[in-house]
């Protein structure tokens, strides 16, 4: 063993071995994955986002939501994702097509976020929460994103601003300010709200048996939640 | 190299006099009962591959599904169908407001979709509604909306309501699974109710036992 060949040689087979299972398998198996047209109502999903919903990606990226938001939907035979209602079925690979880089997440200290524009189709409570995420949840141990928002004292005729909080919500410790939201935080809101991978298609179909397991858990209860 | 081997074994063996000296060449042969576990796991593997990857297709997700199976759960439905035709109507009568997903317009029309008036025990509320309309406040899954919604009584027959609200109340996209509506429950209401001339209230229809 005084040769070095061998070594370089299992050295290269290894990397090898590892960028043809971990890239190019997967590549070849899902890069040719394309938007579906849903049948009966013609839409294209998944949709193309808004502009202001990508710059609303590319802040959700920087401020780093990934790391305490997964986007994944569990299958019902693997936790207890779609019961909590988190989504009427698992997410699968098109889902993510459209997204440079999906930000599937790993940990979650929040809710999942893969339906989060199907729960929740209010603007201003979502600026609410990044504004003050105890607010709405008291025991929510998520920062607050003050930086996305103008905080001033509240002209004296009243805010024209529609979308100012202080007005349209009880925020005891800023009463007599108003508070603005940025563009960043209208971009992150508007990218939040097009959050949604609840289209049946293809592979997304849930299979009937594990239909029944769902209601079987009390996924009807979860569904009757706001 | 012999002689650097030779005198190396002959080290050994010097060192090596107790009875716990290791044999020599012992270690170039292979065990057979590891020889034998090492072909029976590769052959288990090669087996649960083929059997549990799904043929690597990309639209297979549950365990030991092969594509076809896949594409044989995608709902179809043939042209005569009420679902099919509830589908249509769906589309040209309702979808303006109620939208397509179902979820219609928040704080301006309902959504049909987990509505508890569309999953009611039995159809005749809404067949009520459909015939006749309904204006004033009513409450949706746990939201208030006041918006008129027209009577189509004189637009649509029997079957057609019954199809569109079978669509409605059986749609998988929706995760509906209710009784469907038959023309027959459809044109019994329509004769109970001939001489109604005003819109519904959702007081008046909470009035109306939800089924037969």
């Amino acid at each position: 063993m005084t040769s070095r060949y061998p070594f370089l040689l299992f050295f290269a087979l290894a990397i090898a071995a590892s960028w043809l299972v971990v890239v190019v398998w997967p590549h070849l198996q899902l890069g040719g994955l394309e938007p579906v047209t849903i049948e009966e109502t013609g839409v294209v999903y998944p949709p193309i986002r808004s502009g202001e919903a990508l710059v609303g990606a590319e802040i959700y990226r920087s401020l780093g939501c990934q790391y305490c938001h997964t986007r994944q939907v569990r299958p019902s035979t693997m936790g207890a994702d779609i019961a909590r209602g988190w989504g009427r079925r698992r997410t699968v690979a098109r889902d993510y097509i459209r997204d440079q880089p999906p930000m599937l997440g790993s940990v979650r200290f929040g809710p999942d976020l893969a339906n989060l524009g199907c729960r929740e189709t209010n603007a201003a409570a979502l600026l609410l929460r990044l504004y003050k995420p105890s607010a709405i949840v008291p025991l929510s141990t998520m920062p607050s994103y003050r930086h996305l928002f103008h905080v001033r004292p509240a002209p004296a005729g009243g805010s024209e601003w529609r979308n100012s909080l202080a007005l349209r919500m009880n925020l005891s410790s800023d009463q007599g300010s108003e508070v603005i939201p940025r563009a960043e935080a209208r971009a992150l809101v508007s990218y939040l709200l097009s959050l949604k991978a609840d289209e049946l298609f293809l592979e997304a179909y849930p299979r009937e048996d594990l239909q029944t397991t769902n209601s079987a858990r009390g996924m009807d209860k979860a569904r009757a939640l706001p | 190299m012999t002689h650097v081997c030779k005198q190396m074994l002959g080290d050994q063996q010097g060192a090596n006099s107790n009875p716990r000296t290791v044999k020599q060449g012992h270690r170039n042969r292979l065990p057979v009962w590891l020889a034998t576990m090492t072909v029976v796991g590769l052959a288990w593997a090669v087996f649960y591959v083929a059997r549990n990857a799904g043929a690597f297709s990309p639209i297979v997700y549950e365990m030991g599904e092969n594509p076809a199976e896949v594409r044989a759960r995608v709902p179809r439905d043939d042209a005569m169908s009420p679902m099919h035709r509830g589908r249509k109507l769906y589309g040209t009568y309702c979808a303006a407001c109620h939208q397509w997903h179902g979820r219609g317009i928040p704080e301006q029309f309902p959504p049909l979709a987990q509505s508890e008036w569309i999953l009611a025990g039995g159809p005749n509320r809404v067949i009520r509604i459909v015939l006749h309309g309904m204006d004033g406040p009513v409450t949706v899954r746990g939201q208030e909306y006041n918006s008129p919604m027209l009577p189509w009584r004189e637009v649509l027959n029997d079957e057609e309501i019954a199809s569109v609200l079978t669509f409605v109340r059986c749609n998988k996209q929706w995760n509906h699974a209710a009784e469907p509506v038959t023309p027959e429950q459809v044109r019994q209401i329509r004769s109970l109710t001939a001489d109604r001339a005003s819109y519904w209230t959702a007081e008046e229809l909470n009035s109306v036992p939800e089924s037969d």
